[in-house]
């Protein structure tokens, strides 16, 4: 039985109820319970899963969900999901950027072209983590470097340091946060005669969640002329045209400076000298819907100014956690968020913890509307899951096999390489099972050899090279089982995987691979996916 | 069992809005918060006054127009000269064509060449020359878009055309020339790390010169400076002898522009094409910020107009 008070106005499942004098049944929305909501707190907010010991903690007193909140947000690891979360709307993390690492000198292809698409997400990452105001991100003096990108950037990398530092660019641009970063720039770049429209676009799409290409728009086409002059001019005259570019011109007016002449059409270094190429070009002086501007810093300010860019800064949040995009019902509490976001002066971990807080995000099942009971983990989950239950993490030479296309496998695991596939599947697919099923036989075949090197070894009752006694097979089954699904098996199931390994022990001989072969299976499992 | 509390929503956030302490927020009467944005900031000052920005203009323009006589060119040049004709790369032909007078380099390359040059892109080269008695003269055009790496990590990436037309006397002596072209570069030299000295230069435009005083300029274009002045800008400028009737020999017509380290553009407006009516040619033009004017500038332009300063 399950009681179920709500009596919150204005809540989205309420539309639902049936009235009392409908004499239906009431279905109340269910919600997760509390070792399921910390799996998938745990998956969102550092993305690994909780150990055993969180769940019998979290078991024993459900209470202490908020708790495993506070300090997940505190983890390290939060500002990489956060960098993952904001990953799909910038779509900066290519792994086939121009020029490459031998053309700019960088020691290293596989990790340059990753550490490219990162400069931008690291910084707004940075910025959730450490609780600074949200409009750092496009006013901050800063931007995020790691070794090898700091050996070709023009930046301030610390000597000796190895990971991601902030630094500041030394070549004297303007700093206006991601507005001023090369990853954003690189990743978007300018034909000649498209003056920066689509970099304006991007900047509207991912910073005001207000993208040009979704407004409506009707012209004839036979009254569009193709020469280039004609086509300017009715860019700025006709109706139809206007109704776009009267603001995205003027928006890519602010962005020549990241105008390239090499014929990789990039550069490292920002361009002062062409800043004023608009008036070469469009002839339209920098502004932003409406106010006039001057340079990037002005830019980065009004985006700052702009009430969009805070509530999109909610919206896409909200969309990242719930893994689907706002609907209806999901306006008014986003609203809410919003609020509450400015006056705690903008921090990022407090959307989290509203997002997170949600009767939709927490729902059980398909009782709450608008609810996200089952959310398919996107690939970068499924790989840190793995690696941190095996200590495997699947690449090729320097290539993170699930975090790049080229060599990798990102796109077949669901995920998205931001041109071709701008959002991460939200449905398993054949692709993801195969992907998944040959990480699982990796991972399973390293965490076995390597086991004994761990500080919390997987193999917690009986080291995988020795024959275990009935009771241990059992136990170790079942210690598994919670490990790597967070699930506590069931007698049958323990039951039906220790005859699995035994079969695979006598087939073999050897207890090494009865157990690699136990921990592929688990690793396979479905519940691995879905969270 | 189950029992599944779920406590109303938090106090809704204007019961206790009290607007952010910097000013940024405040509640309004419907019940929501207003983002009322950053604070006011005081804008980074202005590094250079009217003076800077004639000197500034005198430097830029020199460099923009007298480009081929700096490192790019000796790099590029130096660069070219090491390339193995004979080798692999890059893909390399010559070949007299059309007439004994014609000749056509192309050359094609995505390879290292033996020594280490790296050659990336394509360009082709055509000259053209005749002679009788009385005259001489010769054409060379040209496209490239490519980048060349040399083997010290020296880089010039970048594209362009040009036409370049020479008559000359029987003395060899050059009777009038003619060039036209597009240049856009990104290059760096090898002091120190490549990145230290990369930049981007942009420009287009064309020159003619004759014997007897003719000379005619339009260009446009930017340049990276160094110091409190940072970039060169020029849209529309020309000007032409005065035997050809330019109105001002003092005076460029264009736009003129300067900016310095914090960002301040500097925009001069000369005034040349409207002399005949205003009676303004006197090589000053008004300095303006944002549209308001911060002095007058008047750049020594005279190098310019003479065209001592370009290398073509």
């Amino acid at each position: 039985m399950v009681i179920l008070l709500l009596a919150c106005a204005g809540d989205p499942a309420e539309s639902r109820r049936p009235s009392e004098d409908s004499g239906a049944e009431e279905v109340a929305p269910a919600q997760m319970d509390a070792e399921r909501l910390l799996v998938r707190l745990s998956l969102d907010l550092r993305g690994v899963r909780p150990s055993p010991a969180e769940l019998d903690a979290v078991k024993a007193d459900p209470t202490s969900v908020d708790a495993s909140i506070e300090a997940w947000l505190a983890d390290p690891a939060f500002e990489r999901r956060m960098m993952e979360l904001w990953a799909v709307p910038f779509r900066t993390r290519l792994d086939d950027y121009p020029g490459g690492a031998d053309v700019f000198g960088a020691s290293s292809e596989a990790r340059f072209q990753a550490a490219i698409g990162e400069e931008p997400l690291r910084l707004i990452a940075r910025v959730a983590a450490d609780d600074r105001p949200w409009t750092d991100v496009v006013t901050a003096d800063w931007t995020m470097s790691d070794a090898v990108l700091a050996e070709v950037w023009p930046v301030d990398y610390p000597d000796g340091a190895e990971g991601w530092e902030e630094v500041h660019y030394t070549d004297g641009r303007p700093s206006a946060g991601v507005l001023s970063t090369n990853g954003m720039w690189w990743r978007y770049g300018s034909t000649i005669e498209n003056y920066n429209r689509g970099r304006a676009n991007a900047i509207a799409r991912v910073l005001l969640c207000d993208d040009f290409l979704h407004r409506p728009v009707s012209f004839s086409r036979t009254n569009i002329s193709l020469e280039s002059d004609s086509l300017l001019e009715q860019t700025q005259t006709d109706p139809n045209c206007t109704t776009c570019h009267v603001a995205v011109d003027p928006l890519g007016s602010y962005l020549f400076g990241f105008t390239y002449y090499d014929t990789a059409f990039v550069s490292p270094t920002y361009n002062f000298a062409a800043e004023r190429d608009w008036a070469n070009g469009t002839t339209i002086a920098p502004s932003y819907f409406g106010e006039p501007g001057d340079g990037l810093r002005d830019l980065g300010r009004q985006v700052a100014n702009d009430p969009r860019f805070v509530s999109c800064a909610v919206e896409t949040t909200w969309t990242g956690l719930m893994a689907r995009a706002a609907v209806g019902g999901d306006f008014d509490t986003l609203s809410d968020i919003r609020d509450d976001f400015i006056l705690g002066g903008l921090k990022m971990k407090d959307v989290v913890r509203r997002v997170v807080a949600d009767p939709r995000y927490r729902a059980a099942d398909g009782t709450v509307a608008d609810g996200a009971p089952y959310k398919l983990v996107p690939v970068e989950l499924l790989a840190s899951q793995v690696e941190a239950l095996t200590g495997f993490r699947w690449t090729f030479y320097e290539y993170d096999m699930l975090g790049t296309d080229l060599y990798g496998l990102r796109l077949l695991a669901g995920g998205a390489d931001g041109v071709y596939v701008t959002t991460p599947a939200t449905q398993p697919n054949t692709t993801l099972l195969l992907v998944q099923s040959r990480l699982a036989a990796l991972a399973a075949g390293y965490a076995v050899e390597h086991d004994a090197e761990r500080a919390d070894p997987l193999f917690d009752v009986v080291a995988p090279d020795v024959e275990p006694t009935d009771e241990q097979l059992l136990a170790q089954l079942r210690s598994l089982s919670l490990r790597v699904l967070s699930q506590r098996a069931s007698d049958a199931d323990v039951a039906d995987a220790a005859a699995l390994w035994e079969a695979a022990y006598v087939d073999s001989g050897s207890p090494s691979e009865a157990w690699a072969l136990a921990l592929t299976l688990l690793l396979r499992d479905p519940a691995l996916l879905v969270y | 069992m189950y029992a599944l509390l779920l406590a109303c929503s938090e106090p809704s956030p204007v019961d206790d809005a009290k607007g952010g302490e910097d000013g940024t927020t405040s509640p309004v009467d419907d019940g929501a918060v207003t983002w009322e944005g950053l604070p006011d900031e005081e804008p980074l000052p202005m590094l250079l006054d009217a003076d800077g920005v004639a000197g500034a203009l005198d430097e830029g323009f020199a460099r923009l127009v007298g480009m081929d006589a700096g490192r790019l060119d000796e790099n590029i040049a130096a660069t070219w000269a090491r390339l193995d004709r004979d080798g692999p790369c890059p893909e390399y032909y010559g070949a007299n064509i059309g007439s004994d007078y014609t000749y056509e380099d192309w050359w094609s390359g995505g390879c290292v060449d033996p020594d280490g040059t790296a050659v990336d892109g394509y360009g082709q080269r055509t000259t053209a020359s005749w002679g009788g008695e009385g005259s001489a003269g010769s054409y060379a055009t040209g496209y490239f878009e490519g980048t060349i790496t040399s083997p010290e990590g020296w880089k010039a990436g970048g594209f362009g055309y040009y036409y370049l037309e020479e008559a000359r006397d029987t003395d060899g002596q050059s009777v009038w020339r003619y060039l036209i072209g597009e240049l856009s570069a990104e290059a760096a030299d090898t002091d120190g790390s490549w990145l230290e000295r990369s930049a981007g230069y942009a420009m287009s435009g064309g020159a003619w010169w004759d014997r007897w005083g003719g000379v005619w300029m339009a260009v446009d274009g930017n340049v990276p400076l160094e110091g409190d002045a940072v970039a060169f800008s020029v849209l529309g400028v020309e000007a032409y002898s005065t035997s050809w009737g330019y109105p001002c020999p003092g005076e460029y017509a264009g736009t003129w522009s300067v900016r310095d380290a914090n960002g301040w553009w500097y925009v001069v407006d000369f005034d040349a094409d409207e002399y005949e009516t205003d009676g303004t040619c006197d090589g000053c033009a008004e300095v303006l910020v944002d549209g308001v004017s911060i002095g007058t500038a008047c750049p020594d332009l005279e190098p310019m107009i003479s065209m001592e300063v370009i290398a073509w």
